[in-house]
């Protein structure tokens, strides 16, 4: 067995039995104060610290949440005016369109009328010129029987 | 004298031969961890859960390691 | 007995309990250099996880992930081996494991105590987890704790076999607990002494044993973290065995 006076151990240190009160004295000091630490200092400091990171991540993961329904409902509403501004677009197209035929019929009407109208001006007119024409010849033949009458007769 | 060295002798073969148990410890945790890295690589994603039972394997295979290569020390030192 | 050898290697001495105050006496109050260790381990203790968690940061600085990454594994590895109620001797078990693993790895400093190294030290540990899980297995269980040693999936023939094997391993268990980190912290501690040894006497050969310890030393890092680990997480079976000793 060791002796503690030598410098040199001659045997195992461990079985060395005259240690053990001291040994096992000290363990028992040591670990009441480690298990007080342990209990007073570290758990209640680690648990808060790990309840914060906790918190703070619920936290940010429920502004997540909440962010993306707003923009679930922003996508929905973007969805819905596309939809409104397509129905608008059919609307204003089919309006547009039948718009654009009953000016065309308008118009044709119109046509139709202004070119009757300016047929049967025109027709006028030229009966007017026939009528015109014949009234002159009329005139001029006299007028140049007349003429023709006085110069046979001066001649004469 | 003679009787003293011969004991002493007999203490030192015994303290060898009891060496060898750390071999058979050697190859328990050898086979240990064996097998568990065959099984492993096998199935890597179920490994991960078993690591705790491989170090548990491995801490009773290595103590009767431990064991052999106490009782050597105890025949050189302590008897 | 005597010993003459070529080489004067002595590496149990630095197992030596030595009173470092009151001369040589050794009663059983004397500040020891074992007691010493365990000061400078509690230091370190406080320093890890009072001092290098002191701002309390979100994202943890260096020593805090140290803080959390030890805490936070074994509070894993109880609620995985032992369940949610394991939860509740959480105090006990954390005290137990960072007293081993800073003991352990305190004492790989050149000239240092490793207080885990005595049979004392981890037998009186050992002992003590024995005793509360018995304590804890009967308050719980009543008689039923006994079931464990009753094993009701084995044939009926087998059974008073099984009883009695199970007997002995039970009350071996403090052995093993014990010896398992002491010996191998005396067998590391006491290879690497050998090694030194055959350093100092051989000169300029001196390199090759050098070499040696350079590696025995990488080794014995990741031994004295395996063996606090093995034995907490045999502490965390062991209790669960005395929660729910049904299987």
């Amino acid at each position: 067995m060791a002796s503690t006076s030598d410098n040199s151990a001659v045997g195992m240190p461990q079985l060395d039995f005259s240690t053990f009160p001291n040994q096992i004295f000290w363990l028992v000091v040591f670990c009441v104060v480690l298990f007080a630490i342990v209990k007073f200092f570290i758990i209640p400091r680690m648990e808060d610290i790990f309840a914060n990171r906790r918190k703070i991540i619920d936290g940010n993961i429920a502004k997540a949440e909440e962010i993306r329904l707003r923009v679930n409902e922003i996508e929905k509403q973007i969805e819905e005016e596309l939809q409104k501004a397509k129905s608008q677009c059919d609307e204003i197209m089919s309006t547009s369109g039948n718009n654009i035929k009953e000016q065309m019929a308008l118009a044709l009407e119109d046509s139709k009328i202004a070119t009757t109208q300016l047929i049967s001006e025109a027709e006028g007119r030229l009966k007017e010129l026939r009528d015109g024409s014949e009234a002159a010849i009329e005139k001029i033949s006299e007028e140049l029987a007349s003429e023709i009458i006085s110069k046979i007769s001066r001649g004469k | 004298m003679v009787d003293g060295n011969l004991v002493e002798m007999g203490k030192l073969i015994g303290a060898g031969l009891a060496c060898t148990g750390m071999g058979g410890a050697a190859i328990g945790v050898g086979h240990v961890v064996g097998n568990f890295l065959s099984g492993a690589l096998r199935n890597p994603s179920a490994a991960s859960g078993q690591t705790a039972t491989m170090f548990i394997g491995i801490a009773f295979a290595e103590a009767l390691g431990i064991f052999s290569f106490l009782v050597a020390l105890l025949l050189m030192y302590a008897m | 007995m005597e010993k003459q050898s070529a080489f004067n290697i002595h590496p149990m001495d630095q197992f030596i309990i030595d009173p470092i105050l009151t001369g040589d006496s050794l009663e059983w109050y004397s500040f020891t250099n074992q007691a010493l260790w365990m000061l400078i381990s509690l230091v370190s203790i406080s320093f890890v996880f009072i001092y290098g968690s002191r701002k309390h940061q979100l994202v943890p600085g260096r020593l805090q992930s140290i803080a959390e990454l030890l805490y936070f594994f074994i509070r894993d590895m109880i609620i995985d081996i032992a369940g949610q109620e394991g939860l509740r001797y959480f105090p006990y078990i954390f005290t137990l494991f960072i007293l081993i693993l800073f003991g352990n790895v305190l004492g790989l400093l050149p000239y240092s105590f490793t207080y885990t190294s005595h049979i004392a030290v981890t037998g009186f540990l050992a002992l003590s987890v024995f005793i509360a899980v018995t304590i804890i297995g009967f308050v719980k269980n009543g008689l039923g704790f006994l079931s464990l040693f009753w094993i009701s999936s084995a044939p009926l023939a087998l059974r008073p076999i099984l009883l009695i094997i199970e007997v002995i391993s039970y009350f071996v268990r403090p052995v093993s607990h014990s010896i398992r980190l002491a010996g191998n912290m005396m067998a590391g501690h006491a290879v690497i002494k050998v090694f030194a040894g055959f350093a100092g006497a051989l000169g300029l050969g001196a390199i090759a044993p050098i070499f040696a310890i350079t590696a025995v030393y990488g080794l014995e890092m990741l031994v004295v973290v395996i063996q606090a680990y093995v034995f907490t997480i045999l502490t965390c079976v062991y209790l669960n065995d005395a929660l729910h000793p049904g299987h």
